[in-house]
């Protein structure tokens, strides 16, 4: 925590006709000179992307869509939009992301393990993967629900291959970690594949998940959109006889016992 | 080089006004002090309509929003704003992460509801006008909330009108002195928060195949 009584400005300013932004101008810098992903890994990374380094990430970005609304987190959006209002959607599923299992949160939490498998040597790494296994725990970055591989991490991984980026650090120990953990039918997904693919471009966890947001936000924004528009009855009240009860059983109150007994009398 | 900010030099206020809480001494809310008055005299729901109104309200008010916020805890799962922080718990095991996904969710429905029910919203102001059809209902519904306030000596003017629940639950919000627009959107969607996050933690955290996903279905469409 930062204890001045007066806040450092590292983003931008508005003044004399300008913005400027990361230490750039709108007007002389930015508009005509960068890309938007630049502008965005400026935002999270504070370093512009080459030309080559953005198209690839948006290739990424792209390869990274999946907008089926029935999805959890993008019905959480309909839920929200369905009023009409697509932004109160998104406003829900944003402050549904922090430590959720799907969504951004799971590619931070990839990328730190790839930083572990990285630090482990190469002798180490099956006993390491084992243990983790052992103790029943989850290996961020891996594992896919309701099939055997995740297609989005290898349209990734296919994207990785065609633009030459498949020989940096990140991407050649995930390529160990799951040619082990493949026998075992655990295979990367694609939080893990974009959080590797992404600390190979340089950025660290917590900016993996923040350049991430970009490849989602398109998909949330159609189910927002559609929500917003088609405003379905049928979310805003669920059939009652699809709710099934498995609480506590019926019971009097201490009060409502003492009513009854004493009506009783 | 520094450039001082467009913004930065517009002649605004160097000071942050409070209007309700003052902190300058002990803490008050609209000039009662809180650890030494309220504290020690007041209810909830008594210094819940204190801080929405500005004025501390009578008995009679102060029960009708007993009553009336004991009714708005219920959250049947069939709707949305319960739905949502299932949901949210199907997804997540970050029990923060509940309340604000559910939030918009309460805040648009409750913005839906007074919608709907603005001209009934309009008829409490002046009620010898002929009842708003959404908000006829039948006696039998509001009788629960009847024998509640007859059960504490209170009558509201209201409920001899055949009501809707969510009428009744307008009407009795609005006698406790939330005439308001902004207060019922406030304490609707704030009582809204609590079912959600009831059934959400009652349930452990990413229990994908315990959830319905196929409900309900989306079918696709070639358009």
């Amino acid at each position: 925590m930062n204890t001045a009584d007066v806040i450092e400005n590292r983003i931008g300013v508005n003044a004399n006709g300008d913005n400027t932004f990361r230490g750039l101008s709108a007007k002389e810098d930015i508009v005509g000179q960068l890309d938007f992903w630049s502008l965005q890994s400026l935002a999270v990374g504070k370093r512009t992307l080459t030309r080559e380094e953005a198209e690839y990430f948006e290739q990424l970005m792209l390869g990274m869509n999946a907008s089926d609304p029935h999805i959890w987190p993008l019905k959480l959006v309909w839920l929200a939009s369905g009023y009409g209002e697509a932004f109160s959607g998104l406003a829900s599923l944003i402050a549904a992301f922090p430590r959720a299992s799907l969504g951004t949160a799971p590619i931070e939490e990839a990328a730190r393990q790839v930083e572990k498998f990285i630090a482990v040597n190469d002798l180490e790494l099956s006993p390491f993967i084992d243990d983790i296994l052992a103790k029943e725990e989850v290996i961020p970055g891996f594992g896919v629900i309701g099939r055997e591989h995740d297609e989005r991490a290898e349209i990734l991984e296919k994207v990785c291959h065609k633009y030459g980026f498949d020989s940096r650090p990140c991407y050649l120990r995930m390529k160990v970690v799951r040619s082990y953990l493949i026998k075992k039918k655990i295979d990367v997904n694609v939080g893990g594949m974009v959080a590797i693919l992404l600390m190979d471009l340089g950025f660290n966890p917590q900016q993996t998940s923040l350049m991430a947001c970009s490849g989602l936000w398109t998909s949330m924004m159609a189910n927002a959109v559609d929500a917003a528009n088609m405003q379905p009855s049928v979310l805003r009240k669920l059939p009652q006889d699809r709710i099934k009860y498995v609480g506590r059983a019926r019971r009097l109150s201490p009060r409502k016992k003492e009513q009854t007994e004493a009506e009783l009398v | 080089m520094y450039s001082e900010s467009t913004a930065g030099k517009l002649p605004c206020s160097e000071t942050l006004e409070a209007r309700v809480f003052d902190y300058s001494e002990s803490p008050s809310i609209f000039g009662y002090d809180i650890e030494t008055d309220l504290l020690q005299h007041y209810s909830l729901q008594e210094v819940l309509l204190l801080t929405l109104t500005g004025e501390l309200p009578d008995k009679k008010q102060s029960l009708l929003l007993s009553v009336v916020l004991t009714s708005l805890v219920a959250g049947n799962p069939t709707d949305d704003y319960v739905h949502g922080g299932i949901l949210t718990r199907t997804f997540s095991n970050a029990e923060e992460s509940i309340l604000p996904a559910v939030a918009p969710i309460a805040a648009q429905r409750t913005l839906h509801l007074l919608n709907s029910h603005q001209p009934f919203i309009e008829w409490l102001k002046n009620p010898t006008e002929p009842l708003p059809e959404i908000a006829v209902g039948s006696e039998n519904k509001t009788q629960p909330l009847i024998d509640a306030l007859q059960r504490r000596g209170v009558k509201s003017k209201f409920l001899d009108f055949p009501l809707t629940t969510t009428a009744a639950r307008f009407a009795l919000l609005f006698e406790a002195g939330l005439t308001e627009r902004w207060q019922l959107q406030f304490i609707c969607s704030w009582m809204a928060l609590l079912a959600p996050t009831a059934e959400a933690m009652a349930r452990p955290s990413c229990a994908f195949l315990d959830y319905p996903i196929r409900l309900p279905r989306f079918v696709e469409s070639e358009q």
